[in-house]
């Protein structure tokens, strides 16, 4: 029958291909393995993840060697894999580290990873990798940069002469209501903001471009371990409510492009499109501070780490923390930001960094990371917060993405946050605070 | 199930259990316990990461999916939206099947043709149908369907927020649910049609009935086993929404597109919450059977003598 | 008269109504042809927008109507996709088809045998503890998968990422066992009868006469489990996160991670997803479509 020698067939491809892929690749024999998980999904950071794992195998060739594995979904990938299965070193989204920790999947790196490593790192990075024990948990190649994107030209055709470009002399959020108002009435499609709905306005994007609002009303989400009272606060509430009734001025973006293309005056996003924006506006481009709602300006921070994870033993261990200490110097870490466009995590770096350092075009981000509040109650005088370090995160940033879904649609704010804080508190409660 | 006619030929114990050991094992181990593990650990609190251990939690898990007010109205939701789904996608659908299989069913040369084209989406995956569709629902003018509904109306119909306006979210998720189902379920329904007697077809042209008459009274009796067992097919089907939620619209806006599979999921997956995954794994499975007892019930096709 | 005279007469008065060809008759037909291209022609549409859309650089894909305009074609998106499955950081194609063939195969081959034996008991063999058995095949046949997708998961985390996990728990499948009760329920009882009569036991039953005489149930089944096992997403989707391992389906989440999307590469993995299934469908249509209707009817 057709279908049985088709079966066949099929059935014998596959058993050779896959024999095939079962033979390893020969390489030096007595090299101590490691295993790198990596999180390389766009092609900016498929490559850079290559490049430093292939410069790491020929520089330590015969001592150790590292097989790269890239995962589309690090998070699911982690979180589905028990602490055997784990690879000996794995980069991670950073607002994940409290729950690894937690979940004892992360080893401390006090004692392994050279204090120097650590203090050379900027403070929002040092304090990202800082678990509530005190101790290091990770090391970081870059961290990110929030912020407003402007186009010159537009804001002085709409009358906007107080453009601020230091993070202190941010808009009022009043002030940036009218600042919008302005740009739509001189706009063609009457939008003046781009805050990448497209993204996707439920768990997720929220957490990290729009958890800063939370922040500049002066809290954070959870004080002294409870939301209800610090999430749904007053002042929360109405921030959010203020920055919902901006949604007539936002353009959804769609294409993703509705600022280079100059549909809207304003984006509110981060690092990641510096180099398309510059590439579209060329010196009409500037980077501003986010609207201040009250206890000052608030931004963003986190982004990638590294980290080994906690059965990581003996020569494979010492080989981990080999690898971790390659990919910091800042050769590896200006080789990932020059392709990703983020902030360089350590200072040496970031000074040799030509977009970050000191008069360059995104030096407003530096500034940003270098007055990060921590966990901290906001107040005017820093500026990033780290997304909450908590082993609760993960339920956080739904209940927040969730909350902030409701809200930009119109729905009950305070009910929302409500909502929200009710939910985080339970589940800390569920878990005995962690 | 009907009697097996009686073997005259005594038992064949041995056998009978031989060739079901393998069937059984695997549905005992894979089917079976899981089912009643997902009983049991809805009793307690168990976090996926096992870092406390678990919990005796009794009925909590149940009371916060389903009298808690903080927790239990996002279930609710799940569960209306559910049913809405069902309610729109079994008759639309099925609907829309007989439609085509009645158009494809004219004795034109090429039918075949045309009615490759209809079954085309059902060899696709889901996943990738959502993801073709996530493009056409497209918010604004460069959305490809709100650039045909543009171009047809000549201007006058705004872009429509498919995916991100609560209100059209779920129906747009059917539209592209339908899409991919009807060609499944057209040529169940052709096949039907052409089982249906062309004697009783003549008659009624003998007396004089017109189409819409025949098609009444001829077509649709004729295809009643057929619609049954479509309609029970896709019911079952419709309740088990997920990978079009997953990848489209993660259970948003403000929860419009959330189904149960979907809070299952999350809660277990995402969130790592097993115990009240499970909890909410067996109430599904409870509406489930309640729902097709009830239609098998109400429905009961007619079974040829065979 | 007798009825065959009445029959024939019935079908020359058919013959004379059907041959009339007057000039309504071909405006008819056109209007009913053009009909169905029109109604073909948006039903395939989506279809459309995706292999167009794959030739197309992203910005020229989400551009509204433009997105069906056939301008600027190349081969770069898939360029794009051969590039990023070019090592085993991010795994190969072609291990993600092997991998999806396989898993396929073993679930629709294994299922085949385990499936059709088990129904084949039930239907037609006498045993202790047969009734029990149709019962619960009754009861899992309601049950979706979803139902115990969560504790499948939870009791199978340790074997995350191997095979055994993506197709053992599938070989069985209630829903195939009842189209194959169905089928053998309705086959002819002499032929069997009277095997059993001449000496031979179930088993030689089974293998010479029961699977001779149901092919299409058979094919049926394999084309109906074939397209639940390549398209499977829930599971694999927990299970299975490593390269090595992952059927294809699931890979085109790595085009969807970080956003901006990129809308061209993804239409292009698209179409490289479902052209081989979408061969194997063109070739045998006639085969899936009659598999579909048959069990249908059956069922």
């Amino acid at each position: 029958m057709k279908v049985k020698q088709i079966s066949a067939v099929a059935g014998a491809i596959a058993a050779l291909t896959l024999g095939l892929g079962v033979v390893a690749p020969a390489h030096a024999s007595g090299a101590q393995e490691i295993t790198v998980w990596a999180m390389c999904s766009e092609t900016g950071e498929i490559a850079a993840a290559r490049e430093q794992v292939a410069a790491f195998n020929g520089y330590y060739d015969g001592d150790y060697h590292a097989t790269l594995s890239c995962k589309a979904d690090m998070g699911s990938a982690i979180k589905s894999t028990s602490v055997d299965g784990l690879p000996s070193v794995f980069e991670f989204d950073g607002e994940n580290l409290a729950a690894y920790v937690y979940a004892q999947k992360l080893k401390q790196l006090d004692g392994l990873v050279p204090g120097s490593v650590f203090s050379n790192e900027l403070v929002s990075i040092q304090a990202e990798g800082t678990y509530k024990d005190g101790h290091k948990y990770s090391v970081s190649q870059y961290d990110s940069g929030l912020g407003l994107y402007g186009s010159k030209k537009k804001l002085a055709a709409a009358g906007v002469k107080d453009v601020p470009t230091t993070w202190n002399k941010a808009w009022t959020a009043a002030r940036f209501t009218q600042v919008l108002a302005a740009l739509a009435a001189k706009a063609p499609g009457k939008k003046a903001l781009d805050i990448k709905e497209n993204y996707g306005m439920g768990p997720g994007w929220p957490g990290y471009a729009f958890t800063p609002i939370v922040n500049s009303a002066g809290f954070q989400i959870v004080t002294n371990g409870k939301a209800v009272g610090s999430l749904d606060n007053a002042k929360v509430v109405a921030a959010l409510k203020t920055f919902a009734s901006w949604k007539k001025y936002v353009d959804p973006s769609a294409d993703d492009k509705a600022f280079e293309n100059g549909r809207v005056g304003l984006a509110w996003v981060g690092h990641w499109q510096y180099p398309a924006f510059s590439k579209a506006l060329g010196k009409d481009l500037i980077v501003l501070p986010l609207p201040n709602f009250g206890a000052g300006t608030k931004s963003g921070q986190g982004s990638h780490s590294w980290g080994i994870s906690k059965n990581t033993a003996g020569a494979e261990l010492n080989a981990a923390n080999v690898f971790l200490q390659y990919i910091m110097q800042d050769k590896w870490i200006l080789n990932v930001t020059d392709q990703n466009g983020a902030v360089p995590a350590t200072k040496t770096a970031l000074n040799k960094s030509v977009n970050y350092r000191k008069g360059g075009p995104l030096q407003l981000y530096a500034d940003q990371l270098a007055a990060s509040c921590g966990t901290a109650k906001p107040t005017t005088k820093c500026v990033t917060v780290p997304r909450t370090i908590s082993a609760a995160w993960p339920v956080i940033n739904t209940a927040f993405g969730t909350a902030m879904q409701t809200i930009w649609n119109g729905g009950d704010a305070k009910a929302a946050l409500r909502t929200a804080a009710t939910t985080i508190d339970q589940d800390n409660a569920d878990h005995n605070g962690y | 199930m009907t009697k097996v006619a009686k073997s005259k030929f005594g038992q064949d114990n041995l056998a009978g259990l031989l060739m079901s050991l393998p069937g059984l094992i695997l549905l005992t181990l894979f089917v079976v316990i899981p089912f009643f593990t997902a009983i049991y650990l809805s009793f307690f609190n168990v976090d996926f990461n096992m870092v406390q251990g678990p919990q005796f939690w009794g009925f909590e898990q149940y009371r916060r999916i389903l009298v808690d007010p903080v927790t239990s109205p996002i279930f609710y939701k799940a569960l209306m939206n559910n049913m809405t789904f069902a309610l729109i996608v079994v008759p639309a659908q099925t609907g829309l099947a007989v439609l085509l299989a009645v158009m494809l069913n004219a004795k034109l040369r090429g039918i075949a043709f045309f009615r490759t084209f209809f079954f085309m989406p059902v060899v696709f995956p889901m996943s990738l149908v959502a993801i073709i569709w996530a493009l056409m629902f497209s918010r604004d003018s460069l959305g490809m369907l709100n650039g045909l509904l543009n171009l047809f109306s000549f201007g006058y119909i705004q872009p429509i927020d498919w995916l991100g306006d609560p209100n059209i979210a779920l129906l747009s998720v059917a539209l592209l649910s339908i899409w991919a189902g009807v060609g499944f379920q057209m040529v169940i329904v052709l096949a039907g049609l052409q089982e249906i007697p062309v004697e009783l077809y003549e008659a009624a042209s003998l007396d004089r009935a017109n189409r819409w008459q025949r098609f009444w009274n001829v077509t649709i009796p004729g295809l009643r086993n057929t619609l049954i067992f479509v309609t029970i097919i896709t019911t079952i089907f419709s309740l088990r929404l997920f990978d079009q939620v997953f990848i489209l619209t993660k259970g948003g806006p403000i929860d419009a597109t959330q189904t149960v599979m979907y809070q299952a999921v999350t809660s277990a997956f995402i969130e790592g919450n097993v115990g009240r995954a499970s909890a909410i794994t067996v109430i599904f499975v409870l509406i489930i059977i309640a729902i097709t007892l009830v239609q098998r019930l109400v429905l009961r096709q007619n079974r040829e003598v065979k | 008269m007798s009825a065959s005279t009445l029959k024939v007469e019935k079908k020359e008065m058919l013959r004379r109504i059907r041959r009339n060809r007057s000039p309504k008759k071909i405006i008819r037909t056109s209007l009913h042809y053009l009909f169905l291209t029109v109604v073909t022609a948006i039903f395939f549409a989506p279809i459309a927008y995706m292999l167009i859309g794959s030739f197309k650089p992203t910005a020229e894909v989400l551009d509204g109507i433009n997105g069906f305009a056939l301008k600027n074609l190349s081969f770069n998106n898939y360029l794009q996709v051969f590039a990023t499955f070019s090592d085993e950081s991010m795994g190969f194609l072609w291990r993600f088809y092997a991998n999806s063939i396989l898993v396929s195969f073993v679930i629709v081959f294994g299922g085949l045998i385990v499936n059709s034996m088990i129904a084949y008991a039930l239907a037609r063999l006498r045993w202790k503890g047969r009734d029990a058995v149709q019962v619960l095949v009754i009861l899992l046949v309601i049950l979706p998968f979803e139902a115990i997708a969560i504790p499948l998961f939870f009791l199978l985390r340790d074997f995350r990422n191997t095979y055994f996990v993506q197709f053992l728990p599938f070989i069985a499948s209630a829903f195939s066992i009842y189209l194959f009760y169905t089928f053998f329920i309705g086959l002819p009882l002499e032929i069997q009868e009277s095997a059993r009569l001449d000496g031979a036991g179930p088993w030689r039953v089974f293998k010479a006469i029961i699977i001779p005489m149901s092919k299409p149930v058979f094919a049926s089944v394999t084309i109906l489990s074939f397209l639940g096992a390549w398209s499977s997403f829930l599971f694999p989707l927990m299970m299975v996160d490593n390269p090595l391992y992952v059927p294809l389906p699931l890979e085109i989440q790595v085009f969807f991670t970080q956003p901006p999307t990129d809308w061209g590469p993804i239409f292009a993995f698209g179409v490289i997803l479902v052209l081989p299934v979408l061969a194997v469908f063109l070739l045998f249509q006639r085969w899936f479509i009659q598999s579909v209707a048959a069990s249908a009817i059956k069922g």
